[in-house]
């Protein structure tokens, strides 16, 4: 119990010490402040999973922020990629979780390996009757662990 | 069920490992509990107990380790493991990387670092040997359990390496062609296994994980050491033997991180070598975190400042390995990460693995064993409650009381820990070292903590039930800039500060030099580089005042004594890397731009704006038909696909690139051999080629080829008749080919002409390319005709008939159809990529590594010395 005593009566000695403007002070103003910063941000402006429907609500107001939708690859519909014509297009169908279908367009080479994948994230933007992938995030059981 | 007796099995060996694992587990647990004892005074004896059991723990860890590298180099295929990640045709080497593979093999990897590192820790840690080692003990105790694979219940500890391959998948047995030789001689079946990945199949994967593990392993040291100050209350000695060790695991795992980065720039096809994936930011987490802490121990071990924030940083950096192994391990990274993983249903362990630690590093900090014992016991079992939750209440009012009970424990931990210290905030004068690097520390830490909270989105999305998505490469980017030009320019200056005050003349003369030379150098840079977005001229002249700063301080402070430059050449080589990492990424330029195509431009928004989006469309693949060549990047380079050629099982294409200077002489001429691997089991993987010049590397790979078109045959179409002579000329129906009648050759012709067989030579154009038809006319009993198809043009001519000029025979018109379809050439879609001087960015690795390395040996004899003295 003494002990305790002793060590709360030299918390407050450790503040008396000096006068004036301390630099650590600042310091853990910028800290705290940089750390919310960082909380607001996480809060800020941030991508979605979204499905199609609202994807396309959200497009009306922002055009350019980049979504997130988790898809069904519809493999019946069929897909274009003609390389010869235009190695950047490439199009096929998918369903987001609410069984919503859509043509997608990605201005990019075919992926490898989509007829192995079932399911993919799609990123990028609703554009009018089509959704813009940037980039496809393919699940394929098969693909490597890394570590 | 009959039991059958299954034929050529090897069940011994896996016996054999599973009684290895179980021994591992208890002789680890048994060496936990006799060397906590053994802390006590009273129970002093038990020491050696402690130590028998680790080492009979190490024995059967080796013995885990070699049965199950056997496994997988005897080809036993009748282990799951084995069949899942290896084949007959894998090298040795690839043998060792398809043992660390699986999740099972990695956890395997990183209890031997743990074991080479505890018996070197029994060898020299001395005093502190008891409370150190059995921390590492524990730490075998719950890694170990993660290869048990025992059901309790229904509850699985662990998944065992050695399950067999029909114990884990039971349809194995139940294919059809078992039916007729049996089951009993499935092995005559399964005589090869799944193989290992292509594009794990490269050197860097045999040394990146190995390396990733042994940094993730060394973090257990300085925490080990701030956990037995706390326990035995030596709450100001741990930090002198933690210091060495915190630089041996920022060294490795630094070192294991940028494996892991030239790994992907040499192998994967995403064009870099940072991605800012979860998995990625999972390896860098710990690292900002142990490097903060290796920062604050020294300052700690110069002036005794901060000895909270020094432990809280030690202790926090081993729980970030912790964290970083559930994120990336239990599945709940999910559709976040590229990096699929197998959820082996180990999370609940995972977490009750970081709970444990937390709860007993957080108990440690009161001052009675009583109220130790009592938040332990209280904490955990509440934790544990949370997370195996049995009851039916929202997941999100959980997942809000265990978030605030972490957040109480923390701060309490942290309060407790200031009481311990008697410790205050300190003073620091403004001009002194340990002020400057607490900044340097602070930006690290608050860098770590953006990429902590962005990378855990998919664990907040799961615990409250949100659906915010991951944030892309350039939000990391935007935000980690700042810091990083903070960081350099740090380094730069804080080595010419004093502990605790220095004369402001002897820093600001040699910094304002440096300074000085780095802006002048920039400039220099700015032209070399090319780089002339202002946005990036801080980071620039940052990273050379880094370098600039660094070596002055060698220089003239040290007069050039390299052993003790460590920290020096550290900072230097971080600045070369800022430099290296700006311009290749600034500067990387697609080679392979194709301005072709649709939606290249922009498209309009409604309201008739420029959508600015539309313009950003990715048009970074070319068509490269074989043998012509292709001129890209404004004229300056021709690409040509040569040929491809088969070397099971991968197909190289041979691609020749020709760049050429401004008056059009050729200045490189170089062939890539980009290959991509149709792996049957694993579908198609594309390897890159990269040239590495001095100054910049030349990367392509392809995403596409000819070979993987799977059109069915596709009906002729567009029929056209025309009626020529000789010398005639016509285009088909589309216009696309144009066709001249060259000449007609008699092949055979009785003197009756009742036999007529002609033959036309037809010359097509077709896409600049030229080829010649030879539709044949059979005219004997009956008529018949022979067309032509040339499938590279996608043409077919038939000769229907031929019409003889009454008046004159000589003069013969000839009926020609035509049909076309879309040709079947052969080409290849290329990606190229250039990286302009990426090879600041490894020589600045390099030298960091030296540094670090400098340093360790430096630490490391110091501390000697200081044990020594005491």
């Amino acid at each position: 119990m003494n002990q305790e005593n002793n060590n709360i009566e030299v918390n407050p000695t450790a503040f008396k010490k000096t006068k004036g403007f301390k630099p650590i002070y600042l310091i853990i103003l910028v800290v705290i402040s940089i750390s919310l910063a960082i909380g607001i941000s996480f809060y800020g402006d941030t991508s979605k999973y979204v499905c199609f429907a609202e994807a396309d609500e959200i497009a009306k107001d922002r055009p350019n922020l980049q979504l997130h939708v988790v898809t069904t690859l519809n493999k019946t519909k069929g897909e274009v990629y003609n390389p010869q014509q235009d190695p950047n297009y490439y199009e096929f169908y998918a369903s987001d979780t609410t069984g919503n279908e859509r043509k997608v367009i990605y201005y990019n080479a075919k992926p490898q390996d989509m007829e192995r994948t079932d399911k993919v994230v799609l990123i990028g933007y609703s554009r009018n009757g089509y959704f813009e992938a940037r980039d496809i995030l393919k699940k394929c059981p098969s693909k490597y662990e890394k570590k | 069920m009959e039991t059958i007796l299954f034929k050529n099995e090897h069940l011994a060996i896996g016996n054999f490992g599973q009684i290895a694992v179980v021994i591992a587990v208890f002789s680890a647990l048994f060496s936990a509990i006799a060397y906590a004892f053994s802390t006590n005074a009273k129970y002093k004896d038990l020491l050696n107990f402690g130590r028998l059991f680790f080492i009979v723990q190490s024995i059967a860890v080796f013995a885990v380790f070699i049965t199950l590298f056997s496994i997988i180099q005897n080809h036993y295929y009748e282990y799951h493991y084995a069949y899942k990640h290896s084949s007959n045709d894998l090298p040795i080497y690839y043998m060792i990387s398809c043992f660390w593979e699986g999740q099972e093999g990695s956890f395997l990897l990183w209890m031997f670092w743990h074991v080479v590192l505890g018996l070197i820790l029994m060898k020299s840690a001395k005093t502190w040997e008891a409370p150190v080692l059995a921390i590492v003990a524990l730490a075998q105790v719950v890694l170990g359990s993660m290869l048990m694979g025992i059901h309790v219940g229904d509850i699985k500890i662990g998944s065992s390496p050695f399950i067999l391959l029909r114990e884990h998948s039971p349809e194995a047995l139940l294919i059809p062609m078992l039916e007729k030789i049996g089951r009993a001689n499935y092995l005559q079946i399964y005589k090869d296994g799944n193989g290992l990945n292509p594009l794990l199949q490269n050197y860097w994967m045999v040394i990146h994980p190995p390396t990733l593990f042994l940094g993730f392993a060394a973090t257990i040291v300085p925490f080990a050491y701030a956990f037995a100050g706390l326990w035995t209350k030596r709450i100001k000695e741990w930090t002198i033997p933690a210091l060495p060790w915190a630089l041996v695991a920022v060294l490795v795992l630094g070192t294991g991180i940028i494996m892991g980065g030239y790994w992907a720039y040499e192998s994967l096809t995403f064009g870099g070598y940072w991605a800012w994936d979860p998995v990625e930011n999972a390896s860098l987490m710990p690292w900002l975190l142990i490097i903060t802490a290796l920062h604050l121990l020294l300052i700690n071990k110069s002036t005794g400042k901060y000895p909270v924030l020094t432990m809280v940083l030690t202790i926090f950096s081993f729980f970030m390995v912790l964290y970083a192994t559930f994120l990336t391990r239990s599945g709940v990274l999910g559709n976040a990460s590229v990096h699929s993983f197998t959820d082996l249903g180990l999370s609940g362990q995972l977490l009750l693995f970081l709970f444990l630690f937390i709860a007993l590093t957080f108990a440690l900090s009161f001052k009675k064993q009583k109220h130790a014992a009592l938040f332990f016991g209280v904490v955990f079992i509440i934790l544990m409650l949370l997370v195996f939750w049995p009851f039916n209440t929202s997941m999100v009012t959980v997942s809000i009381i265990g978030s605030v009970i972490l957040l109480i424990s923390t701060i309490w931990f942290i309060s407790n820990l200031f009481n311990l210290h008697a410790s205050g905030l300190e003073n620091d004068k403004a001009y002194s070292r340990e002020l400057w690097m607490l900044i340097g520390s602070m930006v690290l830490l608050l860098s770590g903590l953006h990429i902590i909270t962005q990378t855990s989105i998919p664990v907040f999305n799961k615990l409250f039930n949100t659906s915010r998505a991951p944030r892309g490469e350039d939000y990391y980017n935007l935000w980690q800039m700042p810091f990083a030009v903070m960081v350099v320019f740090l380094t730069g200056i804080g080595q010419f500060f004093k502990y605790k005050n220095s004369d402001a003349k002897k820093f600001w003369e040699p910094v304002l030099t440096a300074l000085l030379i780095s802006v002048m150098l920039s400039v220099g840079a700015l032209y070399l580089f090319k780089l002339w977005d202002i946005k990036y001229l801080l980071l620039l002249i940052g990273g050379i005042f880094a370098i600039v700063a660094n070596t002055h301080y060698i220089r003239v402070v040290l007069k050039g004594k390299i052993k003790l430059a460590g920290a020096s050449i550290a900072h230097a080589g971080f600045g070369l890397m800022m430099v290296g990492i700006l311009v290749s990424s600034v500067n990387k330029k697609i080679l392979s731009d194709n301005s072709r195509g649709q939606g290249f431009f922009a498209e309009k928004t409604e309201d008739g704006k420029v959508d600015q989006v539309s313009i950003k469309n990715n048009k970074e693949n070319i068509l490269l038909a074989k043998g012509r060549p292709i001129r890209l990047a404004n004229n300056t380079l021709e690409a040509t696909y040569q040929k491809s050629k088969e070397v099971a099982p991968n197909k190289y294409f041979e691609v020749s690139y020709k760049f050429f200077d401004e008056k059009g002489a050729v200045k490189d001429s170089f062939v890539l051999q980009p290959n991509s691997q149709n792996n049957p089991k694993m579908g198609l993987v594309n390897n890159p080629d990269t040239r590495h010049f001095l100054t910049r590397d030349i990367f392509t790979h392809i995403t596409f080829e000819s070979g993987l078109e799977r059109v069915e045959e596709q009906n002729f179409d567009h029929f056209k008749t025309d009626t020529v002579g000789i010398g005639g000329v016509f285009v088909t129906e589309d216009g696309t080919r144009q066709l001249t009648f060259n000449n007609i050759n008699v092949i055979e012709a009785s003197k009756d002409l009742k036999t007529l067989h002609l033959q036309a030579e037809i010359i097509v154009n077709s896409l600049g390319d030229t080829f010649i038809a030879r539709p044949e006319f059979i005219s004997e009993d009956r008529i018949r005709i022979k067309e032509s198809i040339i499938n590279e043009a996608g043409i077919m001519v038939i000769m229907d008939r031929i019409i003889q000029d009454e008046n004159d025979e000589r003069n013969m018109k000839f009926i020609i159809t035509t049909a076309t379809r879309r040709p079947k050439i052969d080409y290849i879609i290329l990606k190229a990529i250039e990286f302009p001087y990426i090879n600041l960015l490894w020589g600045g690795t390099l030298i960091m590594i030296f540094g670090f390395t400098l340093s360790i040996f430096q630490r490391f004899k110091e501390a000697k010395r200081r044990r020594l003295v005491e």
